[in-house]
């Protein structure tokens, strides 16, 4: 359902079935569509919490060398959505890794072609949380800037990991894209993805030039 | 005010007032409860904007009940969460100081969902941005975590996962602590907090 210009009202006019359900009941229900029971605003495009069980091409790796992804976390970003300098796509999670030591992998891509080595690590029994953002610079045009700490659960000595940042090359901001999320480890289940949270944060005005 | 499912208005029907007042007047005035009158949203669920803060008295625990917050039973759903962010100021004396914030307070207990901040050893006084996140999973579980800023941006931080205990469909207090080591009062105290719900459009189970 999308939402239809409010059209003016004429005096006298009769109006029909279709222009109220056009113009009250259709808009109506974009409106609250964004908004939850309790008529917050929703800032969310998905929100995705752990299940409790790790699941190889679920919420955690496969076996081998492929890069794993997990389809239940993709994230479908509308045509435009992010449409101004300064308009973020920004994503939370937490990850989780097992005891095996050996190199577990976090891979996000907003394109299937460019996939961004977000996080490496070895350590074991972890978890590690992501933070961070993709910007739009021009409609094809962004970049990528994301921070992760890891540390043991509960009250464990987290320590930054990794910054990450890069150029995004082949996006085209004004089509439908997704967030792919990808694991890789050699033995499977020795990472997996917990909770995901990813939203936008956009301005009403955006401006390139200034800054 | 609650929100009523738009009709499907038949041909030849006559709208009346009532009708109009259900459909549009109050329909309106839901949306209207977050979005300013330029449209803007407003996320927050509350905003504690700083007068004098509260302060440790003593040392161990003080429980910063001024800062209690009803999260309202339903409020989150799987896979939403509250993003809880806030400052505290910490002054020049050596010792321990922390933040911590729980969701179910009224039930205590040691099943918490619970957040830990900022470790202050060096006599340095500064003040500590912070932030918690509380992720729902079911009704009955959650995941936290928490990262502070300090002088030095890698932290400390601290993580939490897993279950809690409490309840999320009904109403929680959300409840604040500062902890210092040390007797003197007010040498860490927690000052602005902000509480931001992360709803989504969609959201599940993986």
């Amino acid at each position: 359902m999308s939402w239809t210009a409010p059209r003016t009202w004429v005096n006298s006019e009769a109006e029909t079935a279709s222009i109220m359900n056009t113009h009250i009941r259709d808009n109506m229900k974009v409106l609250v569509d964004m908004h939850n029971a309790n008529g917050f605003p929703k800032t969310l495009l998905k929100g995705c919490a752990y299940s409790g069980t790790p699941t190889a091409n679920v919420n955690a790796n496969a076996a081998g060398s492929g890069q794993t992804e997990l389809p239940g976390y993709r994230v479908t970003i509308p045509a435009n959505y992010l449409k101004q300098p300064g308009d973020r796509l920004y994503f939370q999670g937490t990850f989780a890794t097992s005891a095996t030591n050996e190199a577990a992998r976090i891979y996000l891509a907003i394109d299937t072609a460019t996939k961004i080595l977000t996080y490496n690590t070895t350590q074991v029994s972890t978890i590690p949380v992501l933070c961070g953002w993709f910007g739009y610079n021009t409609q094809t045009t962004g970049e990528y800037r994301a921070w992760q700490w890891y540390g043991a659960a509960n009250y464990g000595a987290p320590l930054l990991a990794h910054n990450g940042t890069t150029a995004l090359g082949t996006i085209d901001w004004a089509t439908t894209q997704y967030l792919y999320v990808y694991l890789m480890a050699a033995t499977a289940l020795t990472i997996t993805l917990t909770d995901w949270l990813v939203g936008g944060r956009r301005a009403r005005t955006g401006d390139a030039a200034a800054v | 005010m609650s929100w009523t499912a738009p009709v499907t208005w038949a041909p030849g029907h006559m709208v009346n007032a009532a009708e109009m007042n259900a459909q549009v007047r109050d329909n309106f005035t839901y949306l209207k409860q977050r979005v300013d009158d330029d449209g803007s949203h407003r996320h927050n669920v509350y905003s504690f904007g700083l007068s004098a803060g509260v302060g440790n008295t003593g040392s161990g625990w003080t429980t910063c009940y001024a800062y209690d917050l009803t999260i309202p039973g339903g409020l989150v759903r799987d896979g939403e969460a509250l993003q809880i962010s806030g400052v505290a100021s910490v002054t020049a004396t050596l010792g321990d100081r922390r933040v911590a914030c729980r969701i179910d307070a009224t039930s205590g207990g040691s099943t918490l969902v619970y957040g830990y901040l900022e470790s202050e050893t060096a006599a340095t006084a500064n003040t500590a941005p912070f932030e918690f996140l509380f992720i729902r999973r079911s009704s009955t579980t959650g995941a936290a975590v928490g990262w502070s800023y300090k002088v030095d941006p890698r932290g400390p931080m601290e993580i939490v996962i897993g279950t809690s205990g409490h309840d999320w469909t009904v109403d929680q207090v959300l409840r604040w602590w500062v902890y210092s080591s040390v007797a003197t009062n007010n040498v860490i105290i927690l000052m602005d907090v902000h509480v931001q719900l992360f709803g989504a459009l969609s959201a599940k189970l993986v």
